[in-house]
């Protein structure tokens, strides 16, 4: 039973009405869940022998061993067989030390480049700072 | 000596038996205030959260219907100050108009459009006025439940519902709001 009666009876139902149809569009619908509250957390596996990490860590110093010992063994099995070729030495590096003798730089049409004086200061680079004795720099007293 | 707290999917179904007994009281009180039903529903997801983090941490709460509502009131109120609320956006309702590429029937639009000036003429009355019509016409409440919820008497629900849908019947009329096609 509804207790609470309208104001009158056209504007009370138009008002209801119109009250009712507009809250049934704003509710949401369907309601949404309540919020996650948690994080499901997988159950940790603990292994029922009681050594599962010592059986861990025996196999990852397996690991390690294996590593090692590839790094060490494999580069020498590649390269113990492998003749270097002239100016190249076992590592694939070029050796300045054997590589034949470059040809040195030629200057322009075979002459040797003058030496010229830089533009605009009308003299050499030896004439730059003239000969000085030391009385000139410190007077006699 | 502290109690041992229940484990924990007893406070998991303990939780989720108060958001089916109140969550929908929650959205009413924040529906209220801001006459959006997505702020409400934001509101009430927070709510309870924090309803949750509340009993997570030991703490007993007597009475949780009276804690929510509460904490909803001051959520609600507070997400005037949120950074979402100052930057402005438009409702929901609003964009409908726009992201829709096919027209919607007439007696559609002209409904929307009745409904949408309610909302304007609904802002405008007093928050308690909103709160009441919201619990009496959205949640379906009886003067009972309202006057439990709102602790006050019957007597008290009866004058506010009247007072209430009096305002709101004088300025629908003002706004020459008519009925529903």
């Amino acid at each position: 039973m509804r207790s609470v009666e309208p104001l009158s009876q056209n504007r009370g139902d138009n008002v209801d009405g119109l009250l009712r149809a507009f809250y049934r569009t704003q509710l949401p619908n369907p309601w949404p869940m309540p919020p996650t509250t948690f994080r499901p957390t997988l159950p940790f596996r603990r292994s029922l022998r009681g050594h599962g990490s010592t059986r861990s860590r025996w196999v990852l110093a397996a690991s390690v061993a294996l590593l090692l010992a590839g790094s060490l063994l494999l580069p020498r099995r590649f390269t113990s067989n492998v003749q270097p070729e002239p100016g190249i030495d076992a590592l694939g590096t070029a050796n300045r030390n054997i590589l034949p003798d470059a040809p040195k730089m030629k200057t322009h049409e075979g002459k040797p480049v003058e030496k010229k004086p830089l533009p605009g200061l009308g003299f050499d680079e030896g004439d730059l700072l003239p000969d000085l004795d030391d009385s000139a720099v410190f007077p006699p007293k | 000596m502290k109690p041992k707290p229940p484990p924990a999917d007893v406070r998991r179904a303990d939780f989720e038996q108060l958001y089916e007994r109140h969550s929908r009281e929650v959205w009413a009180v924040a529906y209220a205030r801001w006459m959006n039903a997505d702020t409400a529903s934001d509101v009430m997801q927070e709510t309870f959260l924090r309803l949750w983090k509340q009993q997570e941490t030991g703490e007993t709460i007597l009475n949780a219907r009276a804690w929510l509502l509460r904490v909803a009131r001051n959520l609600a109120e507070d997400h005037a100050k949120s950074a979402f609320r100052r930057n402005g956006t438009s409702p929901p309702q609003t964009m409908n108009g726009v992201q829709a590429s096919e027209p919607l029937p007439l007696e559609r639009l002209e409904r929307d459009e009745t409904f949408a000036q309610l909302r304007e003429v609904m802002e405008q009355l007093p928050k308690a006025d909103r709160e009441i019509l919201t619990l009496r016409y959205a949640l379906d409440y009886e003067t009972g439940e309202i006057a439990e919820l709102l602790s006050i008497n019957a007597t008290a629900v009866h004058m506010r519902l009247s007072r209430a849908r009096q305002r709101l019947a004088d300025r629908l009329k003002s706004e020459g709001v008519g009925p529903l096609p």
